[in-house]
């Protein structure tokens, strides 16, 4: 393995690991424990730390076993709360420990970036509240979509009408669900019947294309660009900081050198949803959101 | 995605990739039914002091199984001696209507 990419490997790895830890989806005790043993697995490879890499202790198998047991930990007791990109950390971790030839370990994220998006593309096949647009539909209306675009102002009367919507549905789920009829959202002047649809089959195509680029395409530039704008874009639509910072870190090991410009903007993207995912989670942790 | 189409699992969960497939386990809700009245389970005092019971009431949340809600039902049973009953209700919309209401995925009593 290049020391490059070695350097830009753990770098990233580090930071996606204070993501997860700062989520606390694990609980307190193993988000420490993971924080303290990442830092000290991953730490001497990218500074010099003259003690730890004196006793070099990092090194040890044991070390590196109890590490990922922590992690793993995390998702077996709290499996109820585990997000899909712990998952994907878990994976990553045992790549960054264990996988010395670059050409391999690339491959492997490869496949398990065609596993996720393939996936993620048979389960919305398969869901008819997917395919039918209802549930597409709620989030629209309840404005969960498009958060950045509606709480910068910029169509207030969309804003107030998803706003309108949101109280409605929160007073509604205080009644008894058996002795409440139900009740009616506003869309305003939104098009959402056309959303709606727009949404579902571009949704579902997109990540169909993903999976098909990345099995038989993944060195071609327009399959970079893809992902990059892809999972780029979720920001914009939905607050998935943690996921789109692990899927673009993902793009950015697998993107090859002689891309420079698309490695650029690989990074670029990546450290804000990182910045983003972090300041989410400590303003959350700290009771601000 | 076996769990996800032949059992209750949500999924959102256990890293099976179906996220924004379908509801999230904060769109379901679990209910108990003493005698005519529903006390919403996050709402009771024991979901905010007691993480066991919180544990069982998220577990139904993410997995409504009949297995999840009798747990939680055992688990209730030391603070409720009389007869109750442990409900998981879900969110849903149809958007023709533009209608929200909740439907009852699943439901355990003794």
């Amino acid at each position: 393995m290049k020391s490059e990419f070695r350097k830009t490997l753990v770098l990233g790895y580090l930071m996606l690991l204070i993501v997860n830890v700062v989520e606390f989806r694990s609980g307190i005790a193993l988000a420490l424990t993971q924080l303290v043993l990442g830092l000290f697995l991953s730490l001497p490879e990218v500074i010099d730390i003259s003690l730890l890499n004196k006793i070099s202790v990092y090194r040890t198998p044991l070390l590196k076993v109890i590490y990922l047991l922590s992690i793993f930990g995390g998702i077996y007791f709290k499996w109820y709360n585990a997000p899909n990109h712990l998952f994907l950390f878990f994976f990553l971790s045992l790549l960054v420990l264990y996988m010395e030839e670059e050409r391999l370990f690339k491959d492997n994220l490869r496949w398990i970036f065609v596993i996720v998006m393939g996936m993620a593309t048979v389960h919305k096949l398969l869901n008819p509240n997917f395919l039918n647009g209802d549930f597409v539909a709620l989030r629209l209306l309840s404005g969960d979509f498009f958060q950045p675009i509606l709480i910068s102002g910029a169509m207030p009367d969309i804003n107030e009408t998803l706003t309108q919507n949101g109280a409605k549905i929160s007073d509604f789920l205080l009644k008894e669900p058996s002795a409440v009829d139900g009740i009616i959202l506003d869309p305003g002047i939104l098009p959402f019947l056309a959303l709606k649809q727009l949404f579902v089959y571009s949704i579902i195509g997109m990540e169909f294309l993903l999976t098909f680029l990345f099995a038989f395409f993944s060195k071609q530039k327009f399959t970079l660009v893809f992902l990059l704008v892809f999972v780029g874009s979720i920001g914009l639509v939905v607050s998935e900081f943690e996921f789109a910072a692990t899927l673009l870190f993902m793009g950015l090991l697998m993107c090859p050198d002689n891309f420079t410009v698309i490695k650029r903007f690989f990074k670029v993207t990546f450290l804000l949803y990182a910045i983003l995912a972090i300041g989410n989670n400590v303003l959350w942790v700290l009771g601000f959101l | 995605m076996g769990f996800t189409k032949f059992g209750d699992l949500n999924p959102w969960k256990l890293g099976g990739y179906g996220m924004y497939s379908d509801y999230h386990p904060d769109s379901y809700f679990v209910w108990f039914q003493i005698d005519d009245n529903k006390v919403l389970a996050r709402k009771t005092k024991l979901f905010s002091t007691n993480a066991k019971f919180r544990q069982l009431v998220l577990k139904c949340r993410s997995y409504p199984s009949t297995n999840n809600l009798k747990k939680l039902h055992a688990y209730f049973k030391h603070t409720n001696k009389g007869h109750f009953k442990v409900e998981a209700w879900r969110l849903n919309f149809t958007s023709e209507s533009l209608k929200l209401n909740q439907v009852l995925v699943n439901s355990y009593e003794e």
